[in-house]
C-alpha cells in the first residue's frame, strides 16, 4: 500500500476501516494536543472540527459500534514514529520533515507531502 | 347374583388400578425426563447469562483501556493513579469471578470456554502489562495494547466470546428442543394412556354401569312388581273398604229405611246394646231398659223362648252361618207383636263367639198375612170350613193310620144338595150364599171333636169321620146330619129346604191314595142321587163293580183318543117349509173293538170329567168340516148345506176355542154361516159370563149358534136373549110327549112361539111320529130331524141323500126304521 485517496484515509481515521486485510488491524496513531499536526488532523481530516467535537466522536462511535479499537492519541512526534515503526499496521499523521527511516510515507490523493495539491498540508 | 356382581366389581376395580399405576408410570418418567431437560436449559441459560455479564465486563474493560489510551487522554497519558489502578484490578477480578462462576456452572467447561479461557488470561496479562506501562513507558503501553491487548481482545470478543456463546445458545437450543421433544414424547404417552385409561375406564364404566342398570332394572322391576303388588294391595284394601263402608252404609239405611232395630250383644261382658229403634219398637223410650241380655229374653214368648235359645246357641257355637229366628215378643203394653231377630257372631282367634250382633224386624203384619193366606189356602173362604187340600191332607193322615193300626178305621161322607141351583137361581147368590154357610155350621154341629167338615165348592161338602169301628157308627151320624139337614133354614124371610145326596165309603187300609176314598164317596153320593135324592149310600161291591167298569172305559177311551178310534154319523135336519135337507148334526160314534159302534151317551160324560172330550172335540169339528166341505163341492145347492157340531161344557172352557174353530173354518174353507155350534141350555147356565163371551166372539166369526136341549136347563127364554142364539133345539122330551100329553103340545107351542118372537128359528128333535111331524109344521116350526125323517146316516149314507136330490120324502127310509110320508 503507497497511496490512500483523502476519503480513505479519513475513514481510516475515523474509524470506519480498521485492517488493511484479513490479517492485518489497522492502529491510528493520532498527533497530541497542541500539536500542529493535530491541527492538520482535526482540520484536514476531522474537517474542522474542535477538540470537544473529536472527543464526542469517538465517545459515541465506542458506545454505539461497540468496541472499536480508539485511535491512539500519541505525546510526541517521536513516539509516533517509534510506534508505527513499531506497530504491524499503524498508522500515524506526522510531519513530513520528521519522519523517521523504516517508514513508509503514503500518498495521499496521489500527492506526496510537500507537492502542490497535498491535501494534508499546514496553513503556515 | 351377589357373586357375580361383587367379582364384576373386583375385576373393574382392578382394571382402573393397572391403568392408573401405567398412567403414573408414564408421567413420572416424563416428569423425570422433562426435569433433566430444564436443568440443562436452565443450566445453558445460566451460562448464556454469565457469558453476557462476562462480555459486558469486558468490553467495559476494554473501554476503560481504550479510552485510557486515547481519546480521554487528551495528551500522553500519564501514570496511572493507584486507585484506578485498584479499580481496574476490581474489573479484571470481576471479570475473573465471572468466569468462575461459569465454570462451575454444571457443563460450564467446554473447548469453547476453554478457549476464552486462555485468550482471557492472556488479555488479562495484556491489559495489566499495557495499565502497568501507562505513565511509565506509554510506548511499551501503546505497544501493548496495539500488539497484544486489542487483537486478544477484538479475537475474545468478536470470535471466542460469539462462538462460546453461539455454543451455549445451541445447548440451550438443545437441551430446548430436548425438553420440548421429551414433553412431546410424555404428552403423547401419557396422552395414549390417558386415552387407554379413558377406554378402559369407559369400558369399565360402561359395563359397570350396564351391570348397574341391569341391576337397577332389576330392582326397579322388583320394585315396580312390589309397587303394583301394592298397589293392588291398596286398591283391593280401598274396594274392600269401599265395599264395606258401602254394605255398612246399606245396611244403616236398609235397617234405617226397614225400620229395624239393632242389637249387639257382649257375650265375653255379658252386656247389650239396644238401638232406640229396637226399644221403640216394643213401645220404650231411649232412656229405658238397660244394657242387660234380660230385658230381651225376658220378654219373649215362653213358647218361642227355646226355640231362640236354640237358634243363639247354635249360632255362637259356629254351627250356622248366620243367626235368624222369628218369635213374639211382649210390648209395653202387654201384647205380643211378632219380631224377626237376624245377626251374626264375631269370634276370637279361637273360635269361640265374643259377640252377636244384628237386627230385629218387625214382622207382625206379615205374620199376619200369612197366617190369613195359610188359612186360606186350606180353607174354604165361604164356609170357613177346610177346603180339598186340607181335607186331603186329613184324609191322608188317617189313611196312614189306618195302615199303620189294624183296628182304625175312617169313614168319607161326600154330600152333594139337591137341586140347591134352585136358591141361587130363585133367591139370587147371596141367599145361596148364606144358605151355604148355614149349611155348614149345621154340619159342623154333627161331627165330633176330630172330624173334619170341607166345602169343595158349590154345593158339595165332604166329611172325614174319624176313628169309627163300624159302618153303623158312620151310617148313625150321617142319619144325624140328614136330621139336622130337614130342618127348614130361615133366611132373609124365606123358609128354606134342603136336602142332600150322601156317598159314604168306609175308609181301611185297602185304599192307596186319599182320592180314591174320596172317588168312591162320590160315586156312592152319585148313587144316592141317582136313587132318588136326599138319602145316602155306602160304596159298595156293586159300586166297586161300576167303579171298575169306567175305570176300564176310562182307560178304553183314553188308548181310543190314541187311536182315533172314532167315527162321524149324520143326521140330517130338514126344512118343514120347503122339504129337504138343509143341514146335518155330527153326531161321534166310538168304535169299540168289543162293543162296537158306542153311542155318545155312553161315553161323552166320561169323556167330559176326563177331559178327553177336548181331543175328541177337536177331531169332531175338524173332521165335521172337511166332510160339509167336500159335500158343498160335490154337491153344491142354494143356499149350502150346513153342519152341526156339538161343544161340550168342558171345551167352553177352552180359552183357545175360538181360535181353534176360526183355524178350522180356514183349513177347510167351511164359510162361517155354514157352521152352526150346538150348546146345551145348562152349559151356557153353569159358565153364564164365560159362554156370553164366547158367543159373542163366535158370532163375530159368522158362525150360527144352536141352543141344544132346550127346556131341560130350568132358563126362561128372557135370560137367553142377551145371548147371540140363532137357533132353539127343543129337547126330543118335549117332542116325545106331543099328541099324547096336551100339555106338551102347547109348551112346544109357546117355545116355538116366544122364539119366533125373538126371532130365533126353532129345531124339533126327536120327531119319531107322523102326528108329532104335522103338530110341528101347523106350529110353524123351521127345523125337524128324527127317525121319522131320518136316521143318522154313515158316510155312504148323505152322499146317497144328497147325491139323490130329491126333497126328503123321496128318500128311501134308512135301515127300514123311518117311515116316510107322502
Amino acid at each position: 500500500m503507497d497511496e490512500l485517496s483523502l476519503p480513505e484515509l479519513r475513514r481510516i481515521f475515523l474509524g470506519s476501516r480498521q485492517s488493511w486485510s484479513e490479517e492485518l488491524a489497522i492502529t491510528v496513531l493520532t498527533p497530541a494536543r497542541g500539536s500542529p499536526e493535530r491541527q492538520v488532523l482535526l482540520n484536514k481530516i476531522y474537517e474542522q472540527r474542535s477538540e470537544v467535537q473529536y472527543k464526542q466522536y469517538w465517545i459515541n462511535k465506542m458506545f454505539s459500534d461497540g468496541a472499536p479499537v480508539l485511535p491512539k492519541s500519541m505525546g510526541s512526534h517521536g513516539l509516533s514514529a517509534s510506534l508505527v515503526r513499531g506497530i504491524p499496521g499503524a498508522i500515524a499523521l506526522v510531519d513530513s520533515n520528521k519522519v523517521p527511516p523504516g517508514v513508509k510515507v503514503l500518498r495521499i490523493d496521489g500527492k506526496q507531502p510537500g507537492e502542490a495539491g497535498y491535501p494534508l498540508m499546514t496553513s503556515r | 347374583m351377589k357373586i357375580s356382581m361383587q367379582k364384576r366389581l373386583l375385576g373393574a376395580l382392578l382394571a382402573i388400578l393397572v391403568f392408573l399405576s401405567l398412567n403414573l408410570g408414564v408421567h413420572i418418567w416424563g416428569d423425570r425426563a422433562r426435569t433433566e431437560s430444564l436443568t440443562e436449559l436452565r443450566s445453558g441459560i445460566e451460562r448464556q447469562l454469565v457469558i453476557g455479564s462476562i462480555e459486558r465486563r469486558l468490553r467495559e474493560a476494554n473501554r476503560e483501556i481504550a479510552l485510557l489510551a486515547g481519546v480521554l487522554s487528551g495528551e500522553e497519558p500519564g501514570p496511572v493513579s493507584p486507585d484506578a489502578r485498584q479499580a481496574f484490578e476490581a474489573r479484571l477480578e470481576r471479570i475473573g469471578d465471572a468466569v468462575s462462576q461459569e465454570r462451575a456452572i454444571p457443563g460450564g467447561s467446554t473447548p469453547a470456554a476453554e478457549r476464552f479461557l486462555a485468550a482471557w488470561r492472556n488479555l488479562a496479562v495484556s491489559w495489566r502489562r499495557a495499565y502497568g506501562s501507562f505513565g511509565v513507558d506509554n510506548e511499551r503501553a501503546i505497544a501493548e495494547l496495539s500488539m497484544r491487548s486489542d487483537p486478544l481482545s477484538g479475537t475474545i470478543l468478536n470470535r471466542l466470546l460469539p462462538a462460546w456463546e453461539r455454543e451455549e445458545r445451541r445447548r440451550v437450543q438443545t437441551a430446548g428442543t430436548k425438553l420440548r421433544r421429551v414433553s412431546d414424547l410424555t404428552d403423547q404417552v401419557e396422552m395414549l394412556f390417558f386415552v387407554l385409561s379413558t377406554l378402559v375406564v369407559t369400558l369399565v364404566a360402561f359395563n359397570v354401569s350396564r351391570f348397574l342398570v341391569d341391576v337397577n332394572k332389576n330392582l326397579e322391576g322388583r320394585v315396580r312388581e312390589r309397587t303394583r303388588e301394592l298397589e293392588e294391595e291398596v286398591q283391593e284394601r280401598r274396594r274392600v273398604e269401599g265395599a264395606l263402608r258401602q254394605s255398612e252404609e246399606r245396611y244403616a239405611l236398609a235397617a234405617q229405611g226397614a225400620s229395624d232395630g239393632l242389637w249387639d250383644w257382649d257375650l265375653n261382658e255379658n252386656e247389650m246394646y239396644l238401638s232406640p229403634r229396637w226399644k221403640e219398637m216394643l213401645g220404650f223410650g231411649e232412656a229405658e231398659l238397660s244394657g242387660s241380655p234380660h230385658e230381651w229374653f225376658e220378654r219373649v214368648h215362653p213358647d218361642d223362648l227355646p226355640k231362640l235359645q236354640e237358634a243363639l246357641g247354635t249360632h255362637s257355637a259356629g254351627s250356622s252361618s248366620h243367626f235368624e229366628n222369628e218369635h213374639r215378643m211382649r210390648d209395653r203394653a202387654g201384647s205380643y207383636r211378632w219380631m224377626l231377630a237376624r245377626g251374626i257372631a264375631l269370634c276370637d282367634g279361637k273360635g269361640r263367639a265374643t259377640r252377636i250382633a244384628g237386627s230385629q224386624t218387625d214382622v207382625t203384619e206379615r205374620k199376619k198375612v200369612e197366617g190369613q193366606l195359610l188359612h186360606d189356602a186350606f180353607h174354604d173362604a165361604l164356609s170357613g170350613l177346610a177346603n180339598r187340600a186340607l181335607f186331603l191332607d186329613r184324609l191322608g193322615l188317617s189313611l196312614a193310620r189306618a195302615k199303620r193300626r189294624q183296628d182304625f178305621h175312617f169313614a168319607v161322607l161326600f154330600l152333594d144338595f139337591d137341586r140347591f141351583k134352585l136358591i141361587n137361581d130363585s133367591l139370587g147368590h147371596l141367599v145361596g150364599d148364606r144358605a151355604l154357610v148355614a149349611v155348614a155350621q149345621r154340619l159342623e154341629t154333627c161331627v165330633r171333636a176330630g172330624d173334619t167338615v170341607a166345602r169343595f165348592g158349590g154345593d158339595e161338602f165332604a166329611i172325614l169321620l174319624d176313628d169309627v169301628q163300624h159302618l153303623e157308627d158312620v151310617e148313625k151320624i150321617t142319619r144325624q146330619l140328614e136330621e139336622r139337614l130337614a130342618a127348614p133354614l130361615c133366611l132373609d124371610g124365606h123358609e128354606i129346604y134342603v136336602s142332600a145326596s150322601i156317598g159314604i165309603a168306609f175308609g181301611t187300609a185297602g185304599y192307596e191314595k186319599p182320592e180314591d176314598v174320596l172317588r168312591d164317596a162320590d160315586a156312592a153320593m152319585y148313587r144316592a142321587k141317582a136313587l132318588g135324592r136326599a138319602r145316602h149310600e155306602v160304596f159298595d161291591e156293586a159300586l166297586h163293580l161300576e167303579a171298575i167298569d169306567r175305570l176300564k172305559l176310562e182307560t178304553d177311551l183314553r188308548r181310543a183318543v190314541q187311536d182315533r178310534s172314532f167315527g162321524l154319523q149324520y143326521q140330517p135336519i130338514v126344512s118343514l117349509a120347503e122339504g129337504r135337507v138343509t143341514a146335518f148334526e155330527a153326531l161321534v160314534r166310538w168304535r169299540h173293538p168289543v162293543w162296537g159302534l158306542v153311542p155318545p151317551d155312553q161315553f161323552i160324560q166320561v169323556a167330559e170329567e176326563t177331559g178327553l172330550i177336548l181331543p175328541i172335540g177337536r177331531w169332531v169339528l175338524s173332521e165335521a168340516c172337511a166332510k160339509l166341505k167336500e159335500w158343498q163341492r160335490d154337491y153344491p145347492s142354494d143356499p149350502a148345506i150346513s153342519i152341526n157340531v156339538n161343544l161340550s161344557r168342558r171345551q167352553l172352557l177352552q180359552a183357545d176355542l175360538v181360535e181353534q174353530i176360526g183355524s178350522c173354518l180356514e183349513d177347510s174353507g167351511v164359510p162361517p154361516e155354514c157352521l152352526r155350534l150346538e150348546i146345551t141350555e145348562s152349559a151356557i147356565l153353569e159358565n153364564l159370563d164365560a159362554a156370553a163371551e164366547l158367543l159373542r166372539h163366535l158370532k163375530l166369526l159368522g158362525i150360527g149358534i144352536c141352543i141344544d136341549d132346550f127346556g131341560t136347563g130350568y132358563s126362561s127364554l128372557s135370560s137367553l136373549q142377551q145371548f147371540p142364539v140363532d137357533i132353539l133345539k127343543i129337547d126330543r122330551s118335549f117332542i116325545r110327549g106331543m099328541g099324547t100329553e096336551g100339555d106338551r103340545d102347547e109348551i112346544v107351542r109357546a117355545v116355538v112361539g116366544l122364539a119366533h118372537s125373538l126371532h130365533l128359528e126353532v129345531v124339533a128333535e126327536g120327531v119319531e111320529t107322523e102326528g108329532q111331524l104335522a103338530c110341528l109344521k101347523a106350529m110353524s116350526c123351521e127345523y125337524a130331524q128324527g127317525y121319522l125323517l131320518c136316521r143318522a146316516l154313515d158316510l155312504e149314507g148323505v152322499e146317497r141323500l144328497l147325491a139323490s136330490a130329491a126333497p126328503w120324502s123321496c128318500f128311501p127310509p134308512e135301515r127300514g126304521e123311518a117311515s116316510v110320508p107322502a
